[in-house]
């Protein structure tokens, strides 16, 4: 016979069973995203996402991102399967996938995130190459000086990949034929690759040669610091990790004539670390340290100008801590540099040593500042920044020096409004050089801008757009030295009203800027007075129209100087296969010691007769007067091919 | 006879001119601040003034040369060279003043090396000779900091969006140039953005104006010129300048050079309704466009900036039945604070792209 007390137990226990049946989600309904038979995907391959209840529920209540781009609209549903078929080929590599809910509440969900590979087959995760390349033939009609009467150009880009899933090549070129020495750049051949990048991994391992960005920018690396170059990587992504070692280019050249690997006195080589230490919460910190040292043949490269004759060396490093802390609500960053500049090279003079560091604070509220009914959102930040007075860095030439000083700024939103305020003081002579004067120099901004948020403004007002900005700055010798004396020497304010409307057919916008400028050394003032009045109109679908006007009026030391830009542009579809573009430009200065004018107008006259071919007439007419007139008129027949 | 008179006409005949027909040269300005540790630019105009001799003799030699200028510290040690020869020439009259214009560039190098023997000022002087004898003059250079020395640029760089200075480009891609500048004291910059389009440089390279720049810059240091959007609808070969109007440097303006290059299929223009450029984010935005025959699905892409390279942030794909379209709260969370740029294409049967539009700003404020 049973016991009482063991029967009770069952009756507990089927009841607890129940209860899971009823309110616990079974493992089992977890969405998934099904396997392929092939064991990966394919480019055209559609990707069948397993949802159970989720489904058959609407697009109001579930939604599909694939690499965090929303794709809801593209599926289908088939039973408890969401079948997304992309709207375009993936391309081959990682993807990832996430499925959200919509709860009735108001929540959104993620319920499943999966990251899947995209192969050609299964040997080969990519196998690609696209070639494209044109030819122009041109042919002036009448004299042109100094020009060859008929020239040919031609282009072409490359790029190809080839990637098993253990290791990846990968390379992409522009390629340039250019017969004229004054239309290609110093250092490139009449055939030539204007710009190349490739790159081979292996595992953890990467080894890249060409253009590329491989310093983290801060005090001695420029944002976006790109040159030619070799470097070899080591990247644990994991654990976040990347150690780089690189051989650049201290100048940016153009041309592979100009050879891949860095030269005796334009060299910049150096190892760069960055880690993310923190396991579980990798964007929390980042660790990043720098060291590089090389030669700098001075401002002789294209795109530059300066001093030819710097042939300076040096070596520079950086340490530099970022971190997220009190649940990614406040920022802080700190960077401590050291640098050691040589301005003569080889030369009799000895380098110099120098330091530098900035601190950086920013926060963010977790909620937004309740003002009545209005909600404002805003974040602020202070930043403390000391440069040494001869602290230089190869990989950050346009970086200042001899800095010390706060800044400091807030910035708010609310009801279609943007509001910005900074401000900060900071000295020169921050090592205190004899002989100097010391300077502080203050600067202070706001800027405001308006766009209607909830206003839904009157039709011919379009969608208007308001700002205001003002920028105060002053300059005052806080210790005597150079020839000049204790005292405020220079006070500076800009203002600047701008208003644009937009419209369907098209916008025009106007700004106004009134900048003065007093030199209490000299005790002297100017002002300058500027207007610019932009249009754009595409009344018709084959007619675009767009209009540009810029006038200016400074006045200093007793005299007037006055500027005028005036630039037009008009194109039109004439038929399917005929175009028809004109464009008139106009510059008039007016000043004590010049006069001048110059227009320049063009007509342009272009025919498709097949599909990659391409017939234009066009034709120049550009003056200047000054001193002297002076008037060049061009009409070319130009025929260009394409092929891929 | 009195040999007197004859004796004394052999002696003048005899006895070369003492006195120097150049009887005075100045420069303006005689004083100037530079900067310890840049380059920095100096406008120099050199006043020769020749007077007939004592004698009152018209002089034979009708011309004014300096051979070279030289930077020298109080004690006349040499520091350095310019070997820039100014000569002019001029008809003989009984006075004559020369005046002659020079950009000089003052080499890092040597602001450095006199800073650091502790010098605090030098000199550069150039020495004028018209052939009956030299005299010379010279401007003092005052070593001061960067933002008390006297206002001009020590470096200009150019280049395109990424830190290129050479693109390859379709016809109608977004391009934008940027400029870095490193200054002295305070002024204001007036400089032109110009460019020489293909229907120019086919033949002889002539530059128009795009945009004018007016900004005064203050306390020395450094400050970044964002450039007008480039003409792209040309194929072929565009070179871009800065032209710098004030303050004089002492180098040539630096080129870039740009080819737009045709594509067998460039996608044709999309044209969109809204949202305005500028136009803030919020959850009623509704991005609609006209539809594009043959379209299977239409995408909005959201990227950081104008470029179209590489994979967008975020948007969103539709079908090709909806011209119109709300990004979900899902997607506009992966949009934080700031300024976007997004732009919508039409996508084809077989994937391919049909039309795109041009990339419009957008705004995104804090949640």
């Amino acid at each position: 016979m049973p016991s009482p007390h063991r029967s009770g137990q069952d009756r507990q226990r089927w009841r607890m069973i129940l209860l899971l049946f009823l309110f616990h989600r079974p493992v089992w309904g977890e969405p998934a995203l099904l396997p392929t038979a092939e064991g990966f995907w394919t480019p055209d391959a559609p990707l069948r996402i397993e949802a159970g209840a989720l489904a058959g529920a609407g697009p109001e209540r579930r939604a599909v991102e694939l690499d965090d781009m929303d794709v809801t609209a593209l599926l289908t549903v088939e039973g408890n399967v969401l079948v997304l078929r992309p709207a375009q080929p993936l391309a081959p590599g990682w993807h990832h996938l996430r499925l959200v809910e919509y709860t009735e509440d108001g929540e959104i969900i993620e319920r499943g995130a999966w990251r899947f590979e995209v192969r050609r087959s299964r040997l080969w995760r990519e196998r690609d190459g696209e070639w494209q390349a044109g030819l122009a033939l041109n042919r002036a009609l009448g004299q042109v000086p100094a020009a060859p009467r008929t020239t040919l150009e031609g282009t072409g880009r490359a790029n190809g990949a080839v990637e098993s899933g253990r290791w990846r090549l990968q390379g992409e070129s522009d390629l340039i034929y250019q017969p004229r020495d004054e239309l290609r750049s110093q250092t490139m051949s009449p055939l030539d690759a204007s710009a190349f990048a490739a790159s081979a991994t292996r595992g953890p391992w990467r080894l890249a040669a060409g253009q590329q960005t491989p310093l983290v920018p801060g005090l001695i690396a420029e944002d976006g610091f790109l040159r030619r170059g070799v470097s070899l990587g080591f990247e644990r992504p994991r654990r976040g990790t990347r150690v780089t070692a690189f051989a650049l280019r201290s100048q940016e050249v153009v041309g592979l004539a100009a050879g891949l690997t860095p030269t005796d006195d334009d060299r910049l080589t150096g190892l760069t670390l960055t880690t993310r230490p923190l396991a579980g919460r990798r964007e929390d910190l980042l660790v990043s340290a720098t060291w590089l040292q090389g030669r700098d043949p001075g401002a002789v490269g294209d795109g530059v100008g300066g001093d030819p004759d710097l042939a300076a060396r040096g070596d520079a490093y950086a340490l530099a801590v970022d971190t997220f802390l009190w649940q990614r609500r406040l920022r802080l960053r700190g960077e401590w540099a050291g640098s050691r500049y040589d301005y003569d090279g080889a030369g009799p003079l000895t380098a110099e040593r120098s330091r530098a560091h900035a601190l950086w604070a920013g926060y963010t509220p977790a909620r937004p500042l309740n003002l009545g009914q209005t909600q404002v959102n805003w974040e602020t930040g202070v930043e403390w920044r000391r440069l040494g007075s001869f602290f230089r860095s190869l990989a950050n030439p346009s970086a200042g020096a001899d800095r010390a000083g706060w800044r400091a700024f807030f910035t708010a939103t609310w009801d279609g409004f943007d509001l910005r305020l900074d401000g900060g003081r900071e000295r020169d002579n921050v090592d205190a050089l004899p002989a100097l004067p010391r300077i502080a120099i203050d600067r202070w901004g706001a800027a405001l801008a308006w766009s209607p948020v909830q206003w839904q403004p009157p039709g011919w007002l379009g969608q208007p757009r308001l700002g205001l900005d003002t920028q105060r700055s002053g300059q005052a010798v806080e210790r005597e030295g150079g020839g000049l004396a204790v005292g405020a020497t220079r006070r500076t304010r800009t203002t600047t009203l701008s208003a644009g409307f937009d419209y369907p057919l098209g916008r025009w916008s106007l700004t106004h800027t009134l900048a003065w400028d007093e030199d209490l050394a000299q005790g002297s003032e100017s002002t300058s007075r500027a207007n610019e009045l932009s249009l754009g109109l595409q009344p018709w679908e084959s007619v675009t129209l767009d209009l540009t006007w810029q006038r200016e009026r400074y006045d200093g030391g007793g005299e007037t100087t006055t500027s005028e830009v005036t630039d037009l542009a008009l194109s039109q579809r004439l038929s399917p296969r005929l175009a028809l573009q004109l464009g008139h430009s106009r510059e008039r200065q007016n000043g004590p010691w010049t006069q001048s004018r110059a227009t320049a107008t063009q007509i342009q006259l272009q025919w498709w007769p097949r599909q990659s071919v391409t017939v234009t007439l066009e034709g120049s007419d550009n003056r200047y007067r000054a001193e002297t007139e002076q008037r060049a008129q061009q009409i070319f027949l130009r025929l260009d091919l394409t092929w891929s | 006879m009195n040999p007197m008179p004859s004796m004394a006409l052999l002696f003048l005949l005899a006895t070369p001119t003492a006195q120097a027909v150049v009887t005075a040269v100045t420069v303006a300005p005689g004083s100037a601040a530079v900067p310890v540790g840049q380059t920095t630019t100096l406008q120099l105009r050199w006043t020769v003034e020749r007077n007939a001799d004592a004698s009152g003799r018209l002089p034979a030699g009708d011309e004014v040369v300096s051979e070279r200028g030289e930077f020298r510290d109080d004690a006349g040690r040499l520091l350095g060279r310019v070997e820039r020869r100014l000569r002019q020439t001029r008809p003989v009259s009984p006075s004559d003043v020369f005046d002659f214009r020079e950009t000089v560039r003052v080499p890092t190098a040597l602001l450095y090396q006199a800073h650091s023997a502790g010098l605090t000022r030098i000199h550069y002087q150039r020495a004028f000779d018209d052939g009956y004898g030299p005299r010379s003059a010279a401007a003092e250079l005052r070593l001061t900091s960067a933002a008390a020395a006297a206002f001009g640029l020590s470096r200009l760089a150019l280049s395109f969006e990424g830190g290129w200075l050479h693109r390859l480009v379709a016809p109608g891609e977004a391009l934008r140039p940027r400029a870095v500048v490193n200054f002295t004291g305070s002024g204001q910059l007036r400089a032109t953005w110009e460019v020489a389009e293909p229907a120019t440089t086919r033949g002889e390279p002539v530059f128009r104006p795009l945009q004018s720049v007016r900004r005064y810059l203050t306390g020395g240091g450094e400050a970044t010129l964002e450039g007008p959007a480039l003409p792209t609808r040309d194929r072929g070969t565009y070179l871009l300048r800065l032209r710098i109007d004030a303050p004089e440097t002492g180098f040539a303006p630096p080129v870039l050079r740009y080819v737009v290059a045709p594509t067998e299929e460039t996608p044709t223009v999309l044209k969109v309704q809204s949202p305005a450029v500028g136009a803030p984010l919020t959850p009623e935005t509704r991005f609609q466009w006209t539809p594009v025959a043959g379209a299977r699905a239409y995408q909005v892409e959201i990227r950081a900036t104008e470029s179209v390279t590489g994979p967008p942030l975020t948007g969103l794909v539709t079908t090709a039945e909806r011209q119109h379209a709300t990004l979900p709260a899902h997607t506009r969370r992966h949009l934080p604070p700031g300024r976007y740029y997004w732009r919508l294409l039409a996508i084809g049967a077989q994937g391919d792209i049909l039309a795109a539009s041009a990339p419009r700003e957008l705004r995104v404020g804090a949640p």
